[in-house]
């Protein structure tokens, strides 16, 4: 039914595919996405066009793929991984690589293997804990990284085989690719405790601190759909999207899609406590959702703030009426929860068990489409 | 994103020529839109995103701000497209009767007997719907081939590579709004010529 207020323009319904609106203003079109069956037709089309011009470039030589092939033909102008004696530089001569220099760096290399192991096996940080196996499908590598070194990306290339999941990394998954990640003991498969798949573009973090039993997930942006078996006494899988929103699985089947600020919540089976971070750090719950109940989104805290004083009334988890306001949450997250066990995106405070870097290398590029 | 170029460039200007090579793994896609663009082809896109870094590695030295590669390693990119475009001197593909197939009269029939089907043998499902969708895929890239060049380049550097209308905008020096405008556009067009390879219900705005 076309609401009396129907008054999305193709250009606004195009910002919302294109994620080019503000938290407010997603929150708003997709309040009248809910209500309005003519804006929701002219979206579905709209998406349906945006994903089809996507996939028309999904054969391109492009990605990983380039970089690979284009290695033999670069080598021949000095372009190299392992350069020769002979560098050529871009002053536009060619400077001899001093041997000495290079006999200085093997022997410094050799010197420092054994110390750096004795101290990385004394040191060792619970970040690199395996929680299960991962696997990449779809057209490009995931580029995988720790917020200690932003700068030293590694690449997960598509394949049907299992590669390690491991706690505390950070995972750039590019357009027209999807992570999977199993948790559980092994590669995951056998005794597999949560399957989370993650479409690209998306940006996906596992706290350092983070078990199998007490897994604790950061969707920066993306979509992901989990399917978590029931959890135990003492056990728990929470995954917080852009910072701000958290669901809290008790045994379910679910998708989160993380926008700029805003959060929604789609549960397919089982239930899931959705809501926000507090003034404190605490969780907030806004609403249980289940199957019966129709997407929930929880719009930034910040446009709340904006629009609502502190206090407002929560969100529901049934679509709201129209005069109610998708801003209505909780206002601005501060800190993280103690017992929540390090990182979740939110802005970090100094007592973090996880180091304010997190948030920063989050928001900061390592893949191609950094931003 | 720019302190990170920055080090890259500088890295690779103080002898570390093998860290070109994350300029390239992260460029080499925005490279890609951009060439295919302008050319309305992956073969010749290739070459000339290989060639445009091999320019880009040889003059790095002039790059005055090291933290703007990519803008600057674009307009490489743009300038050799428009140089081979200029040397072809064969027709460039054009947009093809979706109704009738491509210029060659092949239809979706053809695609699937010949993507996938051996002689005599019948396609299963899953052969049906590989071809179904390669098919699909080969009229979208023949309607965006149709397109002009500068709307192919937005098209292409929003669909293919994901870029925000801001980032196309500091790529092509022009306004956020006019790429907006722009993309506005030119996907009414693609919307309206893909709506019966889409099944889309009406023509809509």
């Amino acid at each position: 039914m076309k609401t009396p207020d129907c008054n999305c323009s193709t250009e606004a319904i195009w910002r919302y595919v294109d994620r080019e609106l503000s938290a407010r203003e997603m929150a708003r079109v997709s309040e009248q996405l809910r209500n309005c069956d003519n804006c929701r037709r002219n979206y579905e089309r709209q998406s349906l066009l945006a994903r089809s011009l996507t996939s028309g470039f999904v054969d391109s030589p492009f990605g990983e793929s380039f970089v690979v092939r284009s290695r033999e033909r670069f080598s021949t102008v000095g372009i190299s991984r392992s350069p020769g004696p002979g560098i050529r530089t871009i002053e536009g001569g060619t400077k001899l690589f001093f041997r000495s220099k290079t006999f200085i760096r093997i022997a410094a290399l050799v010197l420092l293997v054994p110390v750096l192991l004795t101290a990385g096996y004394l040191f060792r940080s619970p970040a690199g804990q395996p929680l299960g196996g991962l696997r990449v499908t779809g057209r490009d590598e995931v580029n995988v990284r720790t917020a200690e070194t932003p700068g030293q990306a590694s690449q997960v290339q598509p394949s049907p085989g299992y590669s390690v999941f491991e706690a505390g990394r950070i995972y750039d998954v590019p357009p027209a690719t999807t992570l999977s990640l199993l948790l559980g003991a092994g590669d995951g498969r056998e005794a597999g405790v949560a399957r989370l798949d993650i479409s690209g573009p998306a940006r996906f973090s596992t706290d350092p601190g983070c078990t199998i039993e007490n897994f604790h997930g950061n969707l920066i942006r993306g979509v992901l759909r989990a399917r978590v078996q029931h959890r135990q006494e003492g056990e728990s899988f929470r995954v917080s999207a852009g910072g701000l929103h958290q669901a809290r699985v008790i045994g379910t089947v679910f998708v989160l899609t993380a926008n700029e600020g805003s959060t929604s919540l789609l549960v397919e089976e089982g239930l899931v406590s959705f809501g926000t971070v507090g003034e404190n750090g605490e969780y907030l719950e806004s609403s249980r959702v289940g199957p019966a109940d129709e997407l929930v989104t929880l719009p930034s805290p910040a446009d709340a703030v904006t629009s609502h004083p502190a206090g407002a009334v929560p969100a529901t988890a049934r679509p709201a009426p129209a005069d109610d306001s998708p801003d209505a949450v909780k206002p601005a997250p501060a800190g993280i929860d103690p017992g929540a066990g390090g990182s979740s995106g939110k802005p970090a405070s100094s007592s973090d068990p996880v180091p304010g870097s997190l948030r920063d290398q989050l928001d900061r590029p390592a893949n191609p489409r950094g931003e | 994103m720019l302190a990170e170029d920055r080090e890259y460039v500088e890295r690779v200007l103080t002898g570390e020529p093998e860290v070109f090579e994350q300029l390239v793994r992260k460029y080499n896609r925005l490279g890609g839109a951009i060439a295919y663009g302008v050319l309305s082809d992956f073969h010749l896109a290739e070459d000339v995103v290989q060639d445009a870094f091999i320019r880009a590695f040889e003059a790095l030295g002039s790059l005055k701000e090291p933290g703007r590669f990519r803008v600057w390693f674009a307009g490489i990119v743009k300038r050799r497209s428009i140089d081979v475009l200029r040397q072809r001197k064969t027709p460039r593909m054009r947009a093809v009767s979706l109704e009738s197939g491509d210029a060659e009269g092949r239809g979706l029939g053809d695609a699937i007997s010949s993507d996938s089907r051996r002689p005599g043998q019948s396609p299963d499902e899953s052969q049906l719907d590989a071809a179904v969708h390669a098919e699909r895929r080969r009229q979208v890239l023949a309607c965006i081939a149709g397109l002009d060049d500068d709307d192919r380049i937005i098209v292409s550097l929003k669909h293919m590579e994901g870029l925000s209308y801001k980032e196309i905008a500091e790529l092509l020096e022009t306004s956020v709004s006019a790429v907006e405008s722009r993309l506005f556009r030119v996907r009414k067009v693609l919307r309206k010529k893909l709506s019966a390879v889409l099944n889309m219900d009406s023509p809509g705005s």
